[in-house]
């Protein structure tokens, strides 16, 4: 029986997560930054769930919850990164300061759980971590700037973090969820002003925000158990896709840059130093010892 | 003739393109946190460059600094978000306020400066932001994690931003570099702890770290020339990868990335509700 971390469990997707784990008799430390809004799954499981408040911009907060965790569950086998918000400007919208609580949520939050959970990990070499990002991060639409940036940004870390930790007998996913039918839409924050020259761009899909709203074709349930299959496989993807239309958005996308980065192969292998053009590694050659 | 903006000027990348625009006839506003280290290259073109101090994480002196280019050239063509440095710490090593640093010099700062130079542009209806990335964000490779997420976020900013400005006559790409012969490896911050479960991994880095500096294949002179070609062009991509190493990178991350893809795809067709 594994015990979870999960983290925004007060709606959507993160509480169908956690309905889900509780429902298959695994222990559920849920949480939101309103505990109350998760008591009632707590409540409802008192033997393998545990409800605690957590807002994962409150780094002495996470650490006091992965020990509290720990003390009564003994250890921490899946934490889920989940928590998180969008925000809906122009890049030449964004205030500073909402641009740092942004990141604050969705990707230092998740970044500090994950140093929070892992040495227990590494003392029993197993663990699987699950950073919830989004297609967005792929498809990068307009008005979703810094919101994909974050999520970009954590899936960055989660790819090199994947091979940190493999020898580790530690696992880690990245999920991309497409539309879903949660609380996403009406949670997305805003700039403080809106210029008018992106009203025909980014002002269109403050629209189309709110009459998507409700109406978006995917199953937070159905999602639950997608990540659930994951988890559970020996062999977790290194990054599982949610919905029909994320799956086509994260094809189109590999495709169209795949397009420029081909159109402009030419200028990209004119680059090296002469000497360096007859050495036949470059396909071997060890990207780990380079960046 | 149009007028550049380049960050972190001092060496590397950002010295060789302030070099090879200069050359080229362009203006060059040319920046380093040290203006000292960019006077050279002010005083063989006195008239067509401009040597600024800028540590990108001052945005109010970013504002000063897009400001004196607009009064000495008129206007900012183009900007290079090149200023940034690496990281090498384990995901779990990493400390808050290097990792705080790092998003600062690598991100932050780059989006307040394109910032400060888009109102200008869309006046003008014309401009171009270039920015700097890195090959790392398609190997995402160990004990770079931080340094991969800030690259990546770089890169998700400029495919929204470049949707969002194509109707107003901007361009905008993100750039991809190999290795380079540059100051990047003696640049790289260390993180304050290294942890024993990771000396086989990341700790086996640091000491490959040492040797590396100054073997690197690419050459950024050569690099400089390409990101002006891909500037100038009609058809500027969003995305150009510098070197056969970053290429390879490229195609190998997207191949993985969508064979894992592929084999869950029964799953990730399952989430919808019915009808």
């Amino acid at each position: 029986m594994a015990t979870w971390l999960i983290t925004g469990c007060s709606a959507g997707l993160g509480r169908a997560l956690a309905l889900a784990v509780l429902d298959l008799g695994e222990n559920v430390v849920v949480t939101a930054r309103d505990a109350a809004s998760v008591e009632v799954l707590a409540q409802a499981r008192p033997g393998t769930a545990l409800a605690l408040p957590l807002d994962v911009t409150d780094h002495p907060q996470i650490r006091d919850v992965v020990g509290v965790a720990r003390g009564r569950f003994g250890a921490i086998d899946v934490l889920v990164n989940n928590a998180g918000h969008s925000y809906r400007a122009a890049v030449e919208e964004a205030a500073d300061d909402q641009v740092q609580e942004l990141f604050a949520t969705n990707f230092f939050g998740p970044a500090a759980l994950i140093q929070a959970v892992l040495p227990g990990m590494r003392e029993q070499r197993g663990g699987t971590i699950v950073n919830i990002s989004s297609i967005g991060a792929r498809s990068s639409p307009i008005g979703s700037g810094y919101y994909a940036a974050s999520k970009a940004a954590l899936e960055g870390m989660t790819e090199s973090l994947r091979k940190e930790v493999a020898p580790l007998g530690i696992t880690v996913m990245a999920v991309e969820p497409g539309a879903f039918r949660t609380s996403f839409l009406r949670s997305v924050t805003q700039p403080r002003e809106t210029i008018g020259d992106y009203a025909s761009t980014v002002g269109a899909r403050r629209e189309q925000d709110t009459t998507r709203d409700g109406h978006q074709p995917g199953d937070p349930a159905r999602a639950a158990h997608a990540i659930i299959t994951a988890v559970q496989d020996p062999r977790p993807p290194r990054l599982l896709i949610l919905g029909p239309d994320a799956l086509t958005q994260f094809r189109d996308a590999m495709e169209q840059l795949s397009a420029d980065v081909d159109a402009w192969e030419q200028t990209s292998l004119a680059t090296s130093f002469p000497s360096e053009r007859s050495r036949r590694t470059w396909a071997g050659f060890d990207s780990d010892r380079l960046t | 003739m149009a007028t550049w903006l380049i960050t972190g000027c001092s060496t590397g990348l950002g010295r060789a393109l302030a070099s090879a625009a200069l050359d080229g006839g362009e203006n060059v506003v040319v920046t380093a946190r040290d203006a000292a280290s960019v006077e050279d290259l002010a005083g063989s073109h006195p008239d067509t460059a401009l040597a600024l101090s800028l540590d990108v994480t001052d945005h109010a002196r970013g504002r000063e600094v897009v400001r004196a280019a607009r009064e000495r050239f008129g206007t900012v063509d183009v900007l290079v978000n090149n200023a940034g440095h690496g990281y090498r710490a384990a995901v779990e090593e990493a400390a808050a306020d290097q990792v705080q640093e790092l998003f600062a010099t690598n991100f932050f700062g780059p989006a307040a400066l394109i910032r400060e130079v888009l109102p200008e542009m869309r006046g003008r209806r014309s401009g171009a932001i270039v920015n700097i990335s890195s090959g790392g964000t398609r190997s995402c490779p160990i004990g770079a994690g931080h340094y991969a997420a800030t690259k990546a976020a770089l890169e998700a900013l400029s495919a929204c931003l470049r949707k969002e400005v194509a109707p107003l006559g901007i361009t905008v790409m993100a750039v991809e570099p190999g290795a380079f012969r540059t100051s990047y490896k003696r640049s790289l911050a260390q993180s304050r702890q290294a942890i024993g479960d990771y000396a086989d991994t990341v700790g086996a880095r640091r000491t490959a770290d040492l040797t590396e500096h100054g073997l690197q294949p690419g050459d950024p002179d050569r690099a400089a020339q390409a990101i002006i070609t891909a500037v100038r062009s009609p058809d500027t991509p969003l995305l150009l990868v510098l070197g056969p190493d970053a290429l390879t990178w490229f195609r190998d991350s997207v191949k993985e990335l969508s064979a894992d893809v592929d084999a869950w795809e029964q799953t990730s067709l399952s989430t919808s509700f019915p009808g």
